[in-house]
């Protein structure tokens, strides 16, 4: 009867921004990001990247309210740059990483098929052919993903 | 597997050890949290962090069969193995049944109840060629599969007078997942044609019924992710576990090596003889620590205790996802691929709405510039 | 991709709102079956009859499933 929606954990209102700035009154250089219904996945994901890079004085983040699917992100860098300049830094460097990731994943995949690794692997015959690799790049990000709320 | 002869080791070393080895001691974990912190001494100014990452990185495959993977990712941090499960368990998209509109039952299961079993039945459709269907959305052949039942339980006229086993007495008793009928709409006949809808597993029992009782109800089925309902979780599990070291700070030899090989999980260390400081004597060897449980008994005992030393690798995660039988829904590559494809588009919607944020910042401030 | 759209399964046309003078009862109404507790079998129970079954006499009888679809969600 009180249970909140289960789409609520992902699906943007109407309306709402799904990235909010403020920039912090008392620090300089220093900002809060609000993202909302996003959780650890990305939270501590972006809080990692952000600490990898030297001109990062202060990362963290916190989800302030299991109930409340939010993340609050706290940056605060050196004066030669601002902190929405080092997050994007963060999320382009993240696609990069995580796309070369996938990268030497596929090539393993090949060559895993091409060989026969001895220990545990079951005759080629009980194995069902693979899709080609090169099919996953043919999918539309739009179609894996899930809300339609284009909303910022 | 590193032996020391010396008991010391030089401070570099050791930070070393810190930086790069979770150490597990007797009663507890030790240096557990990475060295990612603001000013630490390996955030030099000058690295590139992409280059580092493409030289380190690795994936090794371990075991690969249909629908179940283990494979080891190795060079790369926590968040990332972390953020990559729970996209594996959470969000990659499946189909599953999740509207059912009931006819006539009579069995003694509940409606809702089994509403709720079929809504769990693993559903052998790719949903990538599906879109996600909104509340306000008529069903369409592109957001939902059809499915019909239509079952009742009768006597077994053949059955002998004095039979007792349900089995033989009564026709269509229990009601398995084939009974569920795929209604192609639309395109779907075409599409299908080649490899039909169907539920994964033909034999999964959903009601037991007697005679006299049917059951007539259609399913839907939708594309959702697991985060609104586990039933749309491709996978059983997904986890993955930080590659052990036993690290042989001096010789063990003697019958203490049978009892050292004892302490670990068969195959982890085995009892070798060869000539150790001139004597032929029996020596334990470290061979396969993969295999290691971890249950630290070695530092149960004394006479182990300044001779070993067991880690975990920090950024080599043993990772596997199965579904073993029990979902089979997607290919185990498949569904490791989508999660990294579904990690890179989460980050790429974050960057298009900072992007869209910073413009509307330009933009008042020029508009308060101007004013 | 042909985006035909299909009809979900809507449960039976409501009754149409113009009946007016004529009270239902006389009209040609469902018949309403009950099923006897004891043995089981159908029987047609008319208004103002007397709750009796057919076949062992019985006076406990037990309505049966509605003939309209219901919806549920998988959940």
């Amino acid at each position: 009867m009180n249970a909140p929606d289960r789409f609520d954990l992902f699906y943007l209102p109407p309306g709402a921004k799904k990235m909010t700035i403020t920039p912090d009154p008392k620090v300089e250089n220093g900002a809060t990001f609000e993202i909302l219904r996003e959780d650890h996945t990305m939270g501590n994901l972006i809080r990692y990247k952000l600490l990898e890079e030297p001109q990062v004085i202060f990362a963290g983040y916190r989800v302030p309210h299991p109930l409340e699917h939010n993340v609050i992100l706290k940056v605060q860098t050196t004066n030669d740059t601002k902190p929405d300049m080092m997050v994007a830094k963060a999320l382009n460097d993240l696609i990069t990483e995580v796309g070369y990731l996938k990268q030497k994943f596929v090539e393993e995949l090949g060559r895993a098929r091409a060989l026969v690794i001895p220990r545990e692997q079951k005759p080629m015959e009980e194995q069902t052919p693979l899709g080609i690799p090169s099919a996953r790049d043919n999918i539309p990000i739009g179609n894996t993903g899930v809300g339609v709320d284009m909303d910022f | 597997m590193s032996r020391k002869t010396s008991k010391s080791q030089s401070n570099a070393e050791r930070l070393e050890q810190l930086r790069t080895r979770v150490v597990i001691e007797k009663e507890g974990v030790g240096s557990t949290s990475s060295s990612e912190f603001p000013y630490h001494s390996s955030n030099h100014q000058d690295i590139d962090y992409i280059k580092e990452f493409m030289k380190k990185f690795n994936v090794k495959i371990i075991r690969k069969e249909q629908y179940d993977m283990e494979f080891d990712l190795i060079g790369v941090d926590a968040a990332i193995a972390n953020a990559l499960r729970r996209i594996m368990i959470a969000e990659v998209p499946t189909m599953a049944i999740e509207k059912v509109y009931v006819y006539n039952n009579t069995s003694i299961v509940q409606d809702e109840v089994l509403a709720h079993r079929l809504g769990l039945l693993p559903i052998k459709a790719d949903p990538d060629r599906f879109h996600f269907k909104h509340a306000n959305e008529p069903p369409t052949d592109m957001n939902t599969i059809v499915f019909k039942i239509e079952h009742e339980c009768t006597f077994n006229p053949k059955a002998r007078d004095d039979e007792t086993d349900p089995q033989k007495l009564y026709l269509g008793n229990n009601l398995l997942s084939e009974s569920l009928i795929w209604v192609p709409k639309g395109d779907q006949e075409e599409q299908y044609a080649s490899c039909p809808l169907r539920p994964v597993h033909n034999d999964i029992l959903i009601v037991q019924m007697r005679p006299g009782q049917k059951i007539k109800l259609e399913a839907h089925c939708e594309k959702g992710i697991g985060k609104d309902h586990a039933k749309w979780s491709p996978v059983a599990t997904a986890s993955y576990r930080l590659m052990p070291e036993i690290i042989l700070k001096q010789e063990i030899t003697g019958d203490l090596a049978d009892k050292f090989a004892a302490c670990f999980t068969k195959g982890v260390v085995e009892v070798e003889e060869g000539y150790i400081e001139g004597q032929y004597v029996k020596y334990a060897k470290v061979v396969n620590p993969r295999i290691d449980m971890v249950s630290r008994e070695a530092l149960r005992h004394k006479e182990f205790e300044d001779k070993v030393q067991l880690t975990r690798i920090r950024d080599h995660f043993i990772c596997t996802h199965s579904d073993n039988h029990s979902t089979g829904i997607m290919d185990s590559e498949k569904i490791f691929l989508d999660s990294v494809h579904i990690l890179q588009a989460k980050c790429r919607r974050l960057l298009t709405a900072l992007e869209h944020k910073l413009r509307e910042k330009e933009r008042n401030r020029e508009q308060m510039d101007l004013s | 991709m042909n985006r035909e759209s299909y009809q979900g399964p809507q449960g039976p046309p409501p009754p149409s709102a113009s009946s007016t003078a004529t009270p239902r009862a006389s009209d040609n109404a469902p018949k309403m079956l009950y099923n006897c507790a004891d043995c089981g079998t159908e029987n047609e129970i008319k208004p103002k009859e007397p709750l009796r079954c057919k076949e062992c006499g019985h006076r406990i009888m037990y309505k049966q499933r509605t003939k309209r679809m219901v919806q549920f969600e998988a959940r």
